[in-house]
């Protein structure tokens, strides 16, 4: 067979290693220096195993959330119990809210204030495969540039902010989350109005946190404020939820502070996202420079 | 052929567990059986150095391609775990389990702190101490258990599928 009639094989194995080690020096280096030859190939290569992917996804989703089914019927009898009592609860504190509300709504109309949130138009994306090294949070959606998914679209879950898409396929995307251990977002905190850096932090995610650093030692930002993406940001849309601050401490440079952040998307329990189909660089009024 | 053929599959069946259902049963810092290890140790195990060594290069390679970073750098970790494995071939014994495992233990640990090593550090995390204690060893150990069960799968391809093709067993490079 061709393992042994290939002259190679009579080669000492040492220098068959030394020849592939710099085989695939010369690989890191054209993949790091000529990106935009290897980038096509590899995303056409990629979208061969993608619907094998979504297929063992789809079966593996369907058994776990059977399993899943299963063991949470005793704990719905309960829940709806609790439920329940909360719901009067609410319902009364519904009550006294509504009047704050509308007081509110008329003291605001009073200053003018203009609303600034928009209403984004998104695409909703089902994951379908997570990193494979495991090391790293990204993951891939089953939308790619067939339905209009361009790089650098926002991915929401929720309220909340997940990431970013750093690829796309003609039948799927990558997306790069905020919890990846390489990821920054510039951010900014309510009430106190500080600008910070939110990233993620491999040390921290176990712990269900993300780091947050570079807020003014002079803030007035406390823990349980909430952190939205910064207008600053050249790539995240303005006013998305992150998540909200915990155990901010001086950082020993004496001029910044740095803190946790729990972010409010359930990572862990991810299925379907949305993808938000504006641009930021395109709300900027750039042209595309594609 | 054959032979390629099965390691092709061994590989793409790996990749796509390991992206998609195997996410399930992370814990901690989303460590998860690594099976591309596993059927690269194997593989080196039962044939040697060289092919060790290509098979593991094949494996990062696709690896490579899937994850997106730069094209080469897993294949270069498993082409070293595959070529390091191979030095095992020569004592390879039917139905003997704790080399196979001792070696994969080794090999995920030695796979992590390579990763630690050009994708962490060279990027100030510089935190070994706790790498180790949360990655490194739960990883290791997490391959090193589910590799019992592996293992057994990977030897039975082994001697059903692709060892009756080959007639002279001593050409086995150790």
């Amino acid at each position: 067979m061709k393992e042994r009639k290939n002259p190679k094989y009579d080669m000492e194995p040492r220098f068959v290693l030394l020849i592939m080690t710099m085989v695939c020096v010369f690989m890191i280096f054209f993949s790091y220096r000529f990106d935009n030859v290897f980038t096509p190939i590899r995303t056409r290569l990629n979208s061969l195993i993608i619907p094998l992917q979504k297929g063992i996804t789809t079966i593996g989703t369907s058994i776990n959330n059977a399993i899943d089914n299963f063991e949470e019927v005793e704990d719905l009898q309960k829940q709806i119990e609790e439920l329940k009592e909360e719901n009067d609860r609410i319902s009364r504190e519904k009550q006294s809210m509504e009047q704050s509300l509308y007081d509110l709504e008329r003291l605001k109309q009073l200053l003018s204030l203009s609303e600034n949130y928009k209403n984004y138009t998104t695409v909703a994306a089902n994951i379908i495969a997570k990193d494979s090294s495991g090391y790293y949070s990204r993951f891939t959606l089953d939308k790619g540039s067939r339905d209009g998914i361009k790089v650098d679209m926002n991915v929401l879950a929720g309220s909340g902010l997940v990431g970013i898409i750093t690829e796309v396929g003609p039948n799927y995307s990558v997306v790069r989350s905020i919890i990846d251990d390489n990821n920054y977002v510039s951010a900014i905190v309510t009430k106190s109005e500080d600008d910070c850096i939110v990233c993620g932090n491999l040390e921290l995610l176990a712990l269900g946190y993300i780091e947050i650093r570079d807020l003014s030692i002079n803030t007035e930002a406390r823990n349980n404020y909430k952190v939205y993406t910064s207008p600053l940001s050249d790539k995240y849309l303005p006013d998305i939820l992150i998540g909200y601050i915990s155990n901010i401490q001086n950082e020993n440079d004496g001029l910044t502070k740095t803190g946790y952040l729990t972010p409010v998307v359930d990572f862990e329990h991810l299925n379907t996202v949305l993808i938000i189909t504006e641009l930021k660089r395109d709300m900027m009024g750039l042209d595309e420079d594609e | 052929m054959i032979v390629f053929l099965v390691y092709a599959v061994e590989i793409l069946v790996a990749l796509l567990l390991k992206t998609t259902v195997l996410q399930y049963v992370a814990f901690g810092f989303n460590n998860i059986p690594d099976l591309i290890v596993m059927v690269v140790v194997a593989a080196a195990y039962h044939r040697g150095k060289t092919k060790g060594m290509f098979i593991g290069f094949a494996a990062g390679l696709v690896l490579d391609i899937a994850s997106g970073g730069l094209l080469g750098v897993f294949a270069l970790f498993y082409m070293f775990i595959g070529y390091l494995n191979g030095f095992m071939a020569k004592y390879y014994v039917q139905n003997d389990f704790l080399l196979p495992l001792a070696m994969v233990a080794a090999s995920e640990f030695l796979y992590s702190f390579m990763f630690w090593l050009f994708l962490f550090m060279t990027r100030g995390r510089t935190n070994l101490v706790s790498y180790i204690s949360n990655q490194m060893f739960p990883q290791a150990l997490y391959t090193t258990v589910v590799f019992i069960v592996v293992y057994r799968i990977l030897d039975l391809i082994y001697w059903k599928v692709t060892k009756p093709l080959y007639t002279d067993y001593s050409k086995v490079e150790g």
